[in-house]
């Protein structure tokens, strides 16, 4: 009697351990070290031959980019690493490639987008301000209202950025780290983490 | 007592480790949360229909116009007909799970005129000979059933008019239908 209720016990344990495991890691971004550029993480539709990566593309529902469309770039952490607060500002600055078509887009893990009356989600190239010979961007994000090219975050719990190059070059060979901006915490509401 | 309760903590392990690695390579094929599925072709114009956020999970990109049109083993190739905008665009194939089989965009396409047969390629042939189409370009994809998803850059007010007025002039039939 014992010996079964520890062997049902030690099932469901185990299946437990494995269903959470496979969750984290799929869930997990940077659990493929491979694809990163920086903060940035190398989405690829393709890359059947990794299971984890097969099941990205499944969570994800698909409409991910092929190889003569671009490619798609995603981060949930800042320059440091830390993971990125629905309850914070940040500043997304530095260059973008140049001569390509490139959209930003702000959401939740999820791909939810943000619930603001201007119906601005990100920017795109034809619409950022830049700035500088090199043409860089500075565009924050948050909950309160900032100067210069500003998405809000309101009604996201949770945030990720993905930055997709529609361009064929790019997407058989990826931009280096130096093309690509960074993500810088400019503060938080008060009573989160900073 | 240590030995029996390693041998409890390894089973365990090895329940864990087994679900893990069948929970990784089921989910794909098992996937309930498809990007297309549900969606109400019949409605759209030309057979194509409108997605976003509103009635997809698929992770589209919000300054596109997209669009998507169903190709089945019922419905053999599809035609995709119309003329593009200047601005950019592309068109994707893919499967019921979501993962790309074909993609084609503006850059490789001559002019504006889009006349692109999609489907399985032992159909494609068939169906260029059937429908009597002489010259198209042609998609051919290693799977009977899934999706075409058609993106049109909207990411300005004039761009969103050209998407829409190319959005408005798109054809998808079953090539056999014509």
């Amino acid at each position: 009697m014992f010996a079964t209720i520890r062997l049902i016990l030690v099932t469901l344990v185990g299946v437990l351990l494995g269903l959470a495991s496979a969750w984290w890691a799929v869930g997990n971004i940077r659990f493929d070290e491979g694809s990163s550029i920086g903060q940035w993480s190398l989405l690829d539709d393709g890359a059947k031959a990794n299971p984890y990566e097969a099941v990205r593309v499944a969570r994800r529902g698909g409409g991910g980019l092929g190889p003569s469309e671009g490619v798609e770039l995603i981060t949930e952490v800042d320059a440091d690493g830390k993971p990125l607060e629905a309850s914070c500002a940040y500043l997304i600055a530095g260059p973008m490639p140049q001569g390509v078509l490139w959209t930003l887009t702000i959401s939740d893990r999820d791909g939810h987008l943000p619930d603001n009356p201007a119906r601005r989600f990100g920017f795109t190239s034809l619409d950022a301000m830049t700035f500088g010979p090199s043409r860089q961007v500075r565009i924050s994000i948050g909950r309160e209202v900032r100067p210069g090219d500003f998405v809000a975050t309101t009604g996201l719990s949770s945030l990720r950025l993905t930055l997709r190059l529609y361009s064929p070059t790019l997407a058989t060979r990826a931009p280096g780290r130096d093309q690509l901006p960074s993500v810088t915490l400019l503060g938080c509401d008060e009573g989160k983490p900073s | 007592m240590i030995d029996t309760g390693l041998r409890w903590f390894a089973a365990t392990l090895c329940i864990a480790g087994l679900t893990h690695i069948s929970a990784v390579l089921l989910a794909p094929s098992h996937s309930r949360d498809l990007a297309f599925t549900g969606i109400a072709f019949g409605g759209g114009e030309g057979g194509l229909a409108r997605v976003d956020g509103s009635n997809t999970s698929a992770d589209l990109d919000p300054a596109f116009l997209n669009a998507v049109c169903r190709f089945d083993a019922e419905t053999g190739p599809v035609r995709l007909t119309g003329v593009m905008p200047g601005t950019y665009w592309s068109i994707a194939a893919m499967s019921d799970d979501g993962r790309i089989l074909s993609t084609l965009s503006r850059e490789d396409l001559r002019g504006t005129d889009l006349d692109l047969l999609v489907g399985r390629t032992a159909t494609l042939d068939a169906a260029r000979q059937s429908a009597g189409i002489a010259s198209v370009d042609v998609m051919s994809l290693p799977a009977d059933s899934g999706f075409v998803l058609v993106r049109l850059f909207a990411g300005g007010l004039d761009d969103r008019s050209l998407a829409e007025e190319a959005f408005e002039g798109l054809q998808c039939r079953p090539a056999l239908a014509n």
